[in-house]
């Protein structure tokens, strides 16, 4: 898969203070790159640097293969839609206004293109609406903006907090679309939310953001993995344990914890303890965990439950 | 560069403060000659030859152009609030995703603004003219082809004032974090300008009747002569134009707009978008 994003120590200083701090991401063609991170952690600004809309203080990055400096990130960057932060939409100006200046600026005719992206978005109704953005709700203002970086037929899509605002259905027909366009265009994403359980229905890869600096970059498959139920058992002779529970699991599944063992994944609980009650351990506790997405997240940038 | 052109055009012409501005120049243009008929009827001076040419179509056309007239600073202040929508709506930020470079989204800018500022003043400068002909002459003597061509060229430094504002206008647009810092500076620059010009004419007045050192007086008028903001002093106030009235009327302007541009164009490069 050719990489679409690559930053290199990318860092933006702020007088004194260092918003992004030697950002190190890659992002693969066909990815749905979930970006996660607290409050001022640092990740509108890196979208902001990637966008062009601020520039680096140091590091570089690279956009479909061309580097930051040269003079053709212009149309890199063409190849990409964003939202940052807020949709930017004239407020007013209707709906459809709206696109049609955008398909200017792009230099595209509309051709339906204008109706088909407002289906996209589930705002097919306002088409012929001469409402001005100024009197549409948040959720409906969210849309349209994402329907403004879908005019493009962009290859890479940026979405900063693309769920704010959105009712439940809302989210649903959101996701869907995500899903659909990087499943029928192949559109890849760079999406920062803090619904941690709403990205971790549609990433493919996440990155964690926690001052200015990534301190994990991981796959959905990896995060499933981490995530997934898990069973700790403790006994007086935990060497033995772990010699007997490597006899019945497969040992990539076990992992040596204080006084016993964690074995990852669903386990037959009768068959395990019979086992072990034959081999004549004494268990002294069993443990069945399932750790979350938000629980996971809190352990890695050192506030949470996992260990 | 004509994408990002005809965008903003078209979001220009979609905003309704647009037709304010337009009716605003109407307004002015037809209160105007209305309200200087009432005053000098009304003191019984209308026929006064020195009232008269004051008030001829000639001198209401150019003094309409002027900085510190009423739409002279009404207009660039709701071009300036229509213009800088691109930068609270954060739909600037559009341009720049879709691969504009800033110094082209920039120049669309000043384009905008230039086209925009010039068509209202040229609406209201001709809408006054037309009235005014109504009521006055255009000037005491027989317009004749020198007249004509004394008019065109007048048009054309007023038109290349107009430009010096969209500059200053678009520079303090791409500069600036708000619409309100925007028209503060503007208003504020504009004043200094138009009021340093009229002290200045009463300095020079008094020092020329009392015979004044020669060196302040000269000083002084070049100082006058170079300031854009004075420029409606000199504009379509006589009869002709001397190469030397060219220069003072044509450099100043020029230099002021490349200035802006340039400085705009650097500002506008390196500035953080939020």
């Amino acid at each position: 898969m050719g990489s679409i994003l690559t930053t290199n120590a990318l860092s933006k200083k702020y007088k004194n203070h260092m918003a992004v701090n030697c950002v190190d991401m890659n992002i693969d063609k066909g990815d749905i790159y979930g970006f996660v991170g607290e409050n001022g952690s640092g990740k509108t600004t890196v979208i902001r640097l990637i966008t062009g809309l601020i520039s680096p203080y140091s590091g570089r990055f690279s956009l479909f293969g061309v580097d930051n400096s040269s003079k053709a990130i212009g149309s890199a960057r063409s190849r990409i839609g964003a939202i940052v932060e807020k949709p930017s939409i004239y407020m007013n100006m209707s709906a459809y206004d709206n696109l049609k200046t955008q398909c200017t600026i792009l230099g595209i005719e509309d051709n339906g293109k204008i109706a088909s992206v407002l289906k996209d978005v589930g705002l097919e109704a306002v088409y012929a609406d001469k409402k001005h953005a100024s009197n549409f709700s948040l959720g409906m203002r969210q849309r349209l903006g994402i329907a403004m970086a879908l005019l493009g037929d962009p290859e890479f899509l940026i979405l900063d907090e693309p769920l704010n605002g959105l009712d439940p259905a809302g989210i649903v027909e959101i996701r869907e679309l995500i899903l659909k366009l990087n499943k029928e265009r192949g559109i890849t994403f760079l999406i920062s939310s803090h619904i941690l359980t709403e990205l971790s229905l549609v990433a493919t890869k996440y990155g964690i953001i926690s001052k200015g600096k990534i301190i994990k970059e991981i796959t959905a498959e990896q995060l499933h993995n981490e995530c997934s139920k898990n069973t700790e058992i403790t006994a007086d002779e935990p060497k033995k344990l772990l010699e007997v529970i490597s006899g019945i699991i497969p040992q990539d599944r076990v992992k040596d914890i204080q006084n016993g063992v964690r074995i990852m994944g669903e386990v037959d609980l009768t068959e395990t303890l019979s086992a072990l009650i034959s081999a004549g351990i004494k268990i002294l506790s069993v443990n069945c965990n399932e750790t979350s997405f938000e629980e996971y997240y809190l352990s890695v940038i050192g506030g949470g439950v996992h260990d | 560069m004509i994408n990002l052109l005809k965008a903003d055009l078209r979001r220009v012409l979609k905003d309704r403060l647009l037709i304010v501005l337009g009716i605003i120049a109407v307004g002015f243009a037809l209160v105007t000659p209305l309200l200087y008929v009432v005053l000098f009827n009304g003191v019984g001076m209308a026929d006064d030859p020195m009232i008269s040419g004051l008030i001829s179509g000639k001198a209401q056309f150019f003094s309409s152009f002027s900085m510190g007239n009423n739409l002279g600073l009404i207009a660039p202040v709701l071009i300036a609030i229509i213009l800088c929508k691109d930068f609270s709506y954060g739909t600037v930020r559009n341009k720049i995703i879709s691969g504009k470079s800033r110094t082209a989204i920039f120049m669309s800018l000043f384009s905008v603004c230039s086209v925009v500022l010039i068509a209202v003043m040229l609406l209201h400068a001709f809408i006054t003219l037309g009235f005014c002909l109504i009521f006055f002459d255009y000037q005491a003597t027989a317009f004749t082809l020198s007249d004509f061509w004394y008019f065109i060229i007048s048009l054309g430094l007023e038109l290349l004032v107009l430009l010096f504002i969209a500059a200053l206008l678009s520079w303090l647009c791409a500069a600036m974090k708000n619409v309100g810092l925007v028209i503060v500076l503007y208003v504020a620059i504009s004043f200094v300008l138009v009021m340093i010009g009229s002290i200045i004419q009463v300095i020079l007045t008094v020092l020329e009747a009392s015979g004044g050192n020669q060196t302040a007086i000269d000083i002084l008028n070049f100082v006058n002569r170079i300031n854009v903001g004075n420029s409606a002093q000199y504009i379509g106030k006589g009869m002709e134009y001397s190469a030397k009235d060219l220069l003072y009327l044509t450099i100043p302007p020029i230099v002021g707009i490349f200035s802006f541009l340039g400085l705009g164009i650097l500002k506008f490069n390196k500035k953080d978008l939020k």
